[in-house]
């Protein structure tokens, strides 16, 4: 009997950690790009409410405005006018957490679920990964869990809840939330949306990078990251061109890629000219992305660097926003290469000499010799897994493990033209990146990292790409997979990128279909049977909560005993006749056989509330 | 169990015999739910009690015939029923009907009558009709069979055997009369006078139309479940040599039913059975051994049943 009523103490109690949740919620999403200090405020003053809601001691309303005034103005101060959003988010986080600390009415717990839901919507400001959407379904549920418990409080006041009802409310909270989902979908597509986070700010986590050196299997790490590096503003050009110029590298150990030259060289460039704005995540340390060719960037505190890269001169700590023109189908005039674009590792064994000089036998010129190396590379597997390591990984490549990824590529190929007496550079970015024609911007993330080749023929550099046209198998992780639906469908959306991904589906990732089924399918199941279970249950709801009023005047009815037989035993006439309304009613519906109606439903309700209501008084 | 009751007909009924019945209200709502579920019944009670006062009465108030047999061990078949007597002007033998062909029939100590005679009066009960000298005369509409028992005296009786008590739909007894009733006899006396006196307040063909209405009522499956689960534990529980018949869940039904119309419903609760059943069950169960009352052990079988809803 203990398990079956929890007394309204603890319902309060039950609600008031509910919105602990739901606050922490919120919170998780935003901790990382707001100040520690707002974080660290946030978690002392919640921690201090928890002490405050156990001693049932309460601050009164007008401090708490006060404080709410002053955590308003607070975090405006000593900033700059122009960034307006993040005080504004650490304000809102203080509030919600000082909205704890005062006495809680269901009007202050709305506000709490109020501010939690503004203050997940904020942090998409800084950051839309598919762990948005998660954390949206468990606040959608939660909330709509307290707040069904709130409104059942009310509507019942000094009442008992029974454990199976609450487990009711919750099992209808998450009926709520997934009905809602769908339709949110449908909102989403009808209503228009911002191709790119509202405002580029925030400060974001340090992540893999570029650096001026390239380790031998480091920009495998680079290559599994899937996070947005940038978003780049411009009209959509063919995908052959899409090289994004981060870093250029010149010197080898046999380990280590390095950028040992400085100098500006005379070169002169013409081609097509592209301008474009890119808004920059602060993933490439100093460097600036550009599309290569690039002639100029504009933005504060720029140097630019031979050959064709640009950085600025700290190091980036949140999002920027430069505009920059580039040439695309260019070509790149330069009298006299550095020498160091020669430069052969000791350790380069005469096998990979053989082996260049077999591969190049036909070639009769400079062009053909870079093709045929080319040729050559393209028989080999592109991969990220089990790549070649140790001292001599080029040799274990070239010989043996014959698989590895566009680091291998570039420096397998720039040593064999190098071997050839062809000056050669390696050139770090990103390749390729979602167009998202909505909005008008390509996407480039962290997997789209690459390198590649430059070899100086015939007085002009020329782009070489030796694993560029070997697909890379993705891998079927389930992660990758919402990661890809959440930005195919959510972040990119289009009707274009829709059909890619319907098609993407098709062909590689058939088993995921099934389950896509699935999932409809037994929500639809469990709605269904849910259903059921309603009408089961709403027959008796009145009867039941009959009973737990009965319960609490101290009468409880006994299986073998009749409705009427029970409300006879009642000695207070004015409680009896009570009782008996509703039973009489009752009784005409159920042994009349007839369903319950709405309106019956409602008389039924009045009768329980007036029953419900003497014992107050 | 009078305050329970709504319609205002029967109430006016119960009011009005109040009057000469002092401290039988009981009686006379049990007497009136027998009639008009269309059963016979049978009083067991000590002599003195009112009982035939208790049939006079209701036959005045209901407008209706009323006939009286006391049985003796000598009481032959034809003086219940009655018998063709030569008519010496017409020449033909005349039918003299006898005091069964009446609305209402008290046969007071029924036990008291030979089995032959038991049988004549519990088969007409049954079939309505009689049949004197092989001609077939139907008993008058309503008929309703009040018979009385002496549950002391056993010396030179005929009790009858459970498989009759069956024809009797229910049994009751009027008991003592409360002091304050009783008291107020002693100072009116006998009041049999005032019996004779009374007014009608129905007739027979509103009796009959009462009735009719009555077995309309509705009787949801949920409860015939219930009184079927009933019937069969009856059958099953091992202190009861016999359960309840086919004929018992009928009189159950019907007894709920008229009563659940008394009391101003047109459906039937599971209450209108379970105050029914102390008079409907009892007289139709043997038990194997007697260490309980039968009353005991059917409120114990009703205990093991979840009552609806």
């Amino acid at each position: 009997m203990h398990l079956q009523s929890i007394t309204l103490n603890k319902v309060k109690d039950y609600i008031f950690f509910l919105s602990i949740l739901i606050a922490a919620i919120s919170f998780t999403s935003i901790f990382p790009h707001i100040s520690p200090y707002v974080n660290f405020l946030f978690v002392l003053i919640l921690i201090f409410s928890i002490f405050l809601h156990l001693k049932n001691v309460f601050l009164p309303e007008w401090v708490l405005n006060i404080i709410s005034i002053i955590l308003i103005v607070f975090p405006f101060l000593g900033l700059s006018s122009n960034d307006i959003l993040m005080p504004s988010i650490e304000s809102l986080t203080l509030i919600l957490s000082v909205r704890f600390l005062g006495k809680k009415t269901s009007r202050e717990y709305f506000q709490i679920y109020l501010l939690s839901m503004l203050l997940l919507g904020g942090s998409s400001l800084f950051d839309i990964s598919w762990m948005f959407l998660i954390r949206l379904i468990l606040m959608l549920i939660l909330t709509i869990f307290a707040m069904l418990l709130l409104t059942y409080v009310k509507e019942v006041g000094n009442d008992f809840i029974g454990l199976e009802r609450l487990l009711n409310l919750m099992n209808f909270a998450i009926f709520i939330a997934i009905v809602s989902i769908p339709l949110s979908a449908f909102f989403f597509i009808i209503l228009p949306r911002t191709p790119v986070p509202l405002v580029d700010i925030g400060l974001s986590k340090a992540k893999t990078g570029f650096s001026s050196t390239v380790n031998l299997g480091s920009i495998r790490e680079i290559e599994e990251d899937n996070n947005i590096v940038m978003r780049v503003k411009m009209k959509q050009i063919p995908e052959k061109e899409l090289y994004w110029r981060v870093i250029t590298f010149d010197t080898f150990d046999g380990r280590v890629w390095q950028k040992k030259l400085f100098e500006m060289s005379k070169s002169s460039i013409y081609g097509e000219k592209i301008s474009y704005t890119i808004i920059l995540e602060p993933l490439t340390e100093k460097y600036l992305p550009t599309l290569d060719y690039p002639v100029s960037v504009s933005t504060k505190n720029l140097i630019y660097e031979y050959p064709g890269t640009y950085k600025i001169a700290f190091s980036l700590e949140k999002t920027m926003k430069y505009d920059a023109v580039s040439f695309i189908n260019y070509k790149l005039t330069e009298s006299n290469p550095s020498s160091i674009y020669l430069k052969i590792p000791p350790n380069i064994t005469e096998k990979i000499k053989t082996l260049t000089n077999n591969i190049t036998s036909q070639a009769s010129n400079k062009k053909e010799i870079a093709e045929s190396i080319i040729r050559f590379l393209s028989n080999y597997q592109y991969s990220l897994k089990d790549l070649p390591v140790g001292e001599n990984s080029i040799e274990e490549f070239l010989f043996n493990k014959k698989k590895g990824n566009c680091e291998y590529f570039a420096t397998a190929m720039v040593l064999m033209l190098r071997i050839k007496d062809i000056p050669a550079r390696v050139v770090g970015g990103f390749r390729g990146g979602t167009y998202n024609s909505f909005g008008g911007y390509y996407i480039i993330r962290a997997s789209d990292a690459h390198l590649w080749v430059e070899a100086w023929i015939d007085g002009q550099w020329l782009r070489f790409d030796p694993s560029g046209k070997i697909s890379r198998k993705t891998e079927n992780i389930v992660f990758y997979f919402i990661d890809y639906i959440w930005n195919s469908i959510v972040l990119d959306y289009d009707i274009r990128s829709q059909l890619r991904l319907v098609k993407s589906i098709k062909i590689p990732k058939f088993e995921f279909n099934i389950k896509l089924f699935l999932i409809p399918f037994l929500v639809l199941v469990l709605y269904g049977s849910f259903k059921f279970y309603r009408y089961m249950k709403k027959t008796r709801e009145p009867l039941n909560r009959f009973f737990s009023i009965m319960k609490k005047y101290g009468f409880e009815r006994r299986g073998y005993q009749g409705l009427e037989e029970f409300v006879s035993m009642i000695s207070d006439k004015n409680l009896r006749e009570k009782a008996e309304n509703f039973v009489k009613l009752y009784e005409e519906i159920y042994f009349k056989d007839k369903k319950i109606n709405k309106e019956d439903y409602k008389k039924l309700k009045v009768l329980l509330d007036i029953l419900n209501e003497s014992r107050k008084s | 169990m009078i305050e329970k009751i709504k319609n205002h007909k029967i109430l006016q009924i119960i009011t009005h015999l109040r009057e000469c019945l002092q401290g039988k209200e009981t009686a006379i709502i049990l007497s009136l739910i027998s009639i008009f579920s269309r059963g016979h019944l049978l009083i067991e009670d000590f002599p003195g009690l009112g009982k035939t006062s208790l049939a006079i009465a209701l036959s005045k108030v209901l407008n209706l015939s009323f006939g009286r047999i006391q049985c003796t061990n000598d009481l032959l078949p034809t003086d219940i029923t009655g018998l063709s007597v030569y008519n010496k002007n017409s020449g033909e033998f005349e039918f003299k009907p006898g005091p069964l062909l009446n609305n209402i029939v008290l046969v007071d100590e029924i036990n008291r009558a030979t089995p032959k005679t038991q049988s004549a009066l519990l088969e007409a009960m049954a079939e309505e009709q009689v049949t004197v000298d092989g001609k077939t005369y139907k008993l008058p509409k309503p008929f309703f069979v009040i018979a009385t028992q002496n549950p002391i005296e056993i010396y030179g009786t005929f009790p009858l055997p459970e498989s009759q008590l069956d024809r009797f739909m229910m049994k009751i007894s009027i008991g003592y009369p409360p002091k304050e009733a009783e008291k107020e006899i002693l100072q009116q006396g006998s009041s049999r006078e005032k019996l004779y006196k009374l007014n009608a307040i129905m007739d027979k063909d509103e009796i009959i139309r009462f009735q009719e209405e009555i077995r309309q009522t509705y009787l949801s499956d949920k409860i015939i479940d219930w009184i079927l689960d009933f019937i069969n534990l009856t059958r099953q529980d091992s202190r009861i040599l016999l359960g309840l018949s086919t004929r018992a869940g009928i009189a159950i039904t019907y007894t709920a039913k008229t009563y659940a119309r008394f009391r101003g419903r047109d459906y039937v609760i599971p209450e209108d059975v379970k105050e029914m059943i102390p008079f409907v069950v009892p007289h139709r169960i043997i038990l194997k051994e007697n260490f309980m009352s039968k009353e005991e052990v059917i409120s114990s079988i009703l205990k093991n049943i979840p009552t609806p809803p």
